[in-house]
């Protein structure tokens, strides 16, 4: 089963982040802050089989929430940043992000 | 290069051997010389009086044989009285010729022992060397200091300590105010950097700028070290020497080749020569293998633990930084400036820089914009648009204008290695404070003289009033878990401490209406916190406290303390074991059955140091756990080095009985005995805490009679205090019930 790897990126400041994949809860933890020195707050890898999944990342403590769907089929990199203005970004790459 | 050439005394310098400073005309040079010299650098007053400014011209008799271009206010010594406090140096950081000239100029202005102000002004050239422009940051933003414009002459010299400039300041209502200053160095700020490895890294500490073939057309080709970098950026960049192995095993015993944030601090508090908790422009950078994160992080600025953060970084060579892309043409190359970037970019981050994509979040030292395209150290080289190969090829190994106006020129506490904590003041944010508040936050000492005796714990009472006509809903633990409230502290001449502390209670919110006039109340132990004594040393100290609300911050008055120096030897000597983690912990939590060393110490205290204030503290505090019986943990298998479970160490939680008798005597000596003054060392709230739990014991054990005398005694002291009716109805409340109780 393909791996799809969780990238909790930029503009978290002690957040509730709730992610499903097709409706499931799959990820759902308070407190998430983005460490500014590497843009990176939290990283966590999901097992699923092959197959197009309907993930859906809601941040609760700014009223946002945004749904993306995503072919899994090979380990597949998702990249999740907030903005100041409370919108969801993502970032879809088939190879790791790096930090710096 | 060599420090010797660089070194400014030199005077007459090319290009080729000077970073900072740069001559305008081309080379090469004629004789004699019809050219410009530069001028920019850090200059400072040579310390005079100050000095008196009337309308005139000619400056130069007071201040050598330099004339000053242009005409400006004659000064005078004036007569000045006996200064309390030292007279202190102004700044001035003129920035206008040199590498990436930025045309402003910033100073420091000592206003009196215990507040400056830092401003900055942009400039612009009105003639050779005359320089004006707008003052348009100053930290405080209010303050006494209200100039709005600068103009600036300088005084050109071949030798650079003989370069003299001229600051007047007028605007802002004020009379136009003159300083002379005297160069002091080419560069803005002194720097060290340190260098430490593991076995089997080579630290990449200088790079060939064109090895690889993908670079900007224009760019010199050059060796270029990373003090060379930041001697670019405008600091005095030198390395210490002191470059050594860290053994992996320096964090345990586990050889792991991958490192921990934690482990890097402690091999740094081990390995660097310069380790010290406080502010120095100073920093480490250690080059390992990699992170437990994994291969995906290259390097990190680790230090974000404890009070003095940014102080170290780390690069990371088994990480993505060492694999050049896919076809690359010249993967050695690539990854030696990879690994090259990566330092000067962690290094960065020491100096409080974000990467050029964060520059807008909260707490920019200015509002800044982000510049998610800027070929600078602290952008990622694969975010830009046509990613790394883009990024390479336009890089011309500096840093952006926007983060050489921050290194060279925000207050210096920002940037400072080990100053304000990482991201704070990466800018400055003004607090949204209300015009017209509904709510005012006090911080105050229950006592006539803010004085304090040498040792004597610190407690301080926050007060939060509706000062409005509406009544207000306001959460009732908000003081108790202090988790909105801050509360910062600065000795004079020392940088501004946070106070952190012991632990935070982390409370059910409940609403409360504050109704006009009323008032919130909660003690703080403000002596001792997580970040060791912030209190400690003899001294003047500014505290001030705010309150962040969900749309407003509330700010309280800063109040100034004084810590009096020690009343004798025998503290003097004690105060070296008084001031430790353990016995700051004791007395925050007022008592421990099991740091038995504090407890050693603070009864060398009780039987040393006689009438003086921190032994009622110590009294409570060794008397209060004896009250009641209580559980410990106990591990059996002696001091655990390595963090496991407790049921694998044989573990037991033991219950230890009571010692009323003991605890009594001691309570008694400390709360009853001259309760005026129990009162002002506890300050009311906990003295108050301290006889409640007190009397309550006494009446567990049927002893009323002594409880109702405590109570009466409290309730005199208290409102002799002019202690608040609610608080003395209290007491009455409580002395009655015990009256009315039938005791055992």
């Amino acid at each position: 089963m393909p791996l799809l790897h969780v990238a909790l990126q930029e503009g978290f400041s002690n957040d509730a982040v709730i992610i499903q994949v097709d409706d499931r809860e799959v990820f759902n933890q308070s407190g998430i802050r983005t460490r500014n020195q590497i843009g990176l707050a939290k990283y966590f890898a999901l097992n699923f089989p092959d197959g197009t999944r309907k993930i859906t990342i809601s941040v609760p403590s700014r009223q946002c929430s945004k749904t993306v769907t995503i072919d899994i089929r090979d380990p597949i990199y998702l990249g999740v940043s907030l903005t100041n203005d409370n919108r969801i970004l993502h970032e879809i790459s088939p190879g790791p992000f790096g930090y710096l | 290069m060599t420090r010797q050439e660089h070194d400014p005394s030199i005077g007459l310098m090319s290009p080729e051997t000077i970073e900072g400073i740069a001559i305008h005309s081309p080379l090469p040079l004629p004789w004699p010389l019809p050219i410009s010299l530069a001028v920019s650098g850090l200059y400072q007053t040579p310390g005079f009086p100050l000095m008196e400014v009337t309308e005139g011209s000619g400056v130069a008799e007071a201040f050598g044989p330099q004339p000053i271009p242009g005409s400006i206010p004659t000064l005078r010594p004036k007569p000045f009285p006996i200064p309390i406090f030292p007279v202190k140096k102004e700044e001035l950081r003129l920035d206008v010729d040199g590498r990436y000239p930025l045309m402003i100029a910033s100073g420091v202005v000592p206003l009196t022992g215990m507040q400056k102000v830092d401003w900055i002004a942009k400039l612009s050239a009105s003639k050779p060397y005359q320089y004006t422009g707008k003052i348009w940051y100053k930290d405080p933003v209010a303050t006494l200091f209200t100039y709005t414009e600068v103009l600036i002459d300088v005084t050109p010299n071949i030798i650079p300590s003989l370069r003299k400039a001229a600051v007047t300041f007028t605007g802002g209502g004020l009379p136009d105010r003159v300083r002379i200053f005297k160069m002091q160095s080419p560069y803005f700020h002194n720097v060290e950097f340190e260098y430490d490895h593991t076995a089997g890294i080579t630290p990449q500490v200088t790079v060939a700028t064109c090895a690889h073939t993908n670079h900007p057309p224009t760019l010199p080709s050059e060796t270029l070290s990373i003090e060379t970098v930041y001697r670019r950026a405008g600091f005095d960049a030198t390395n210490t020497g002191a470059a050594g192995v860290v053994p992996l095993t320096i964090a345990g015993q586990n050889p792991d080749p991958r490192w921990s944030d934690q482990e890097m601090h402690d091999a740094m508090q081990v390995y660097w020569s310069r380790f010290a908790n406080k502010a120095q422009w100073s920093m480490w950078t250690f080059f390992a293998d990699q992170h437990e994160f994994g291969y995906n992080l290259g390097g990190i600025m680790f230090d974000d633990i404890g009070a003095n953060e940014r102080q170290g970084c780390a690069v990371f060579y088994n990480s993505f930084i060492k694999d050049a892309p896919v076809g690359d043409s010249n993967p050695v190359a690539w990854a030696e400036r990879m690994k090259y970037w990566t330092a000067v970019h962690e290094m960065g981050h020491c100096f409080n820089l974000a990467h050029s994509w964060q520059k807008s979040l909260p707490l920019s030292w200015i509002p800044l914009a982000n510049e998610p395209e800027a070929y600078s150290f602290m952008n990622y080289p694969y975010k830009v648009t046509g990613g790394q190969a883009a990024f390479f090829g336009n890089f011309e190994y500096r840093f952006s204008d926007a983060e050489l106006l921050f290194m060279r020129h925000a207050p210096a506490r920002f940037a400072e290695p080990g100053a304000a904590a990482w991201f704070d003041h990466h800018g400055f944010q003004e607090a949204k404070i209300n015009p017209e508040p509904k709510l005012r936050l006090d911080i105050r000492l229950n006592r006539t003289k803010p004085q304090f005796q040498f040792m004597e714990p610190i407690v301080a009472e926050l007060k939060l009033k509706n000062v409005s006509t509406e009544p207000q809903l306001i959460d009732e633990t908000t003081l108790t878990t202090l988790e909105r409230v801050t509360i910062v502290m600065k000795k004079d001449g020392k940088t501004t401490r946070l106070y952190v502390p012991y632990a935070r209670h982390c409370l059910q919110p409940k609403v409360k209406v504050l109704m006009p006039g009323e008032s919130l109340y909660e003690s703080v132990f403000l002596s001792a916190g997580r970040n060791g004594f912030d209190l400690a040393e003899p001294g003047y100290y500014l505290l001030q406290a705010a309150l962040q609300l969900e749309d407003e911050e509330v700010i309280s008055a800063p109040i100034t303390l004084r810590v009096a120096p020690p009343l004798n030897y025998e503290a003097e000597y004690l105060a070296q074991d008084f001031f430790s983690h353990d016995v700051g912990r004791v007395l925050a939590f007022d008592g421990s059955r099991v740091l038995t060393r504090a407890n050693d110490t603070l009864r060398e205290i009780v039987a040393k140091l006689g009438d003086q204030m921190v032994v009622r503290h110590a009294r409570v505090a060794l008397a209060k756990p004896l009250v009641r019986g209580c559980k410990v943990l106990t591990l059996s298998d002696g001091v655990q080095t390595v963090l496991r479970p407790a049921c694998q160490l044989n573990a037991k939680i033991q219950m230890i009985t009571a010692e009323f008798d003991k605890s009594r005597s001691e309570l008694t000596t400390a709360l009853a005995s001259n309760p005026n003054l129990a009162a002002e060392t506890f300050g009311h709230i906990d003295f108050k805490y301290y006889i409640d739990r007190f009397t309550d014991a006494l009446i567990e054990r049927g002893e009323r009679k002594d409880a109702v005398q405590l109570q009466d005694n409290l309730y005199q002291t208290l409102s002799v205090r002019k202690v608040a009716d609610k608080v003395l109805m209290d007491i009455k409340a409580r002395r009655d019930s015990y009256q009315e109780k039938k005791v055992a």
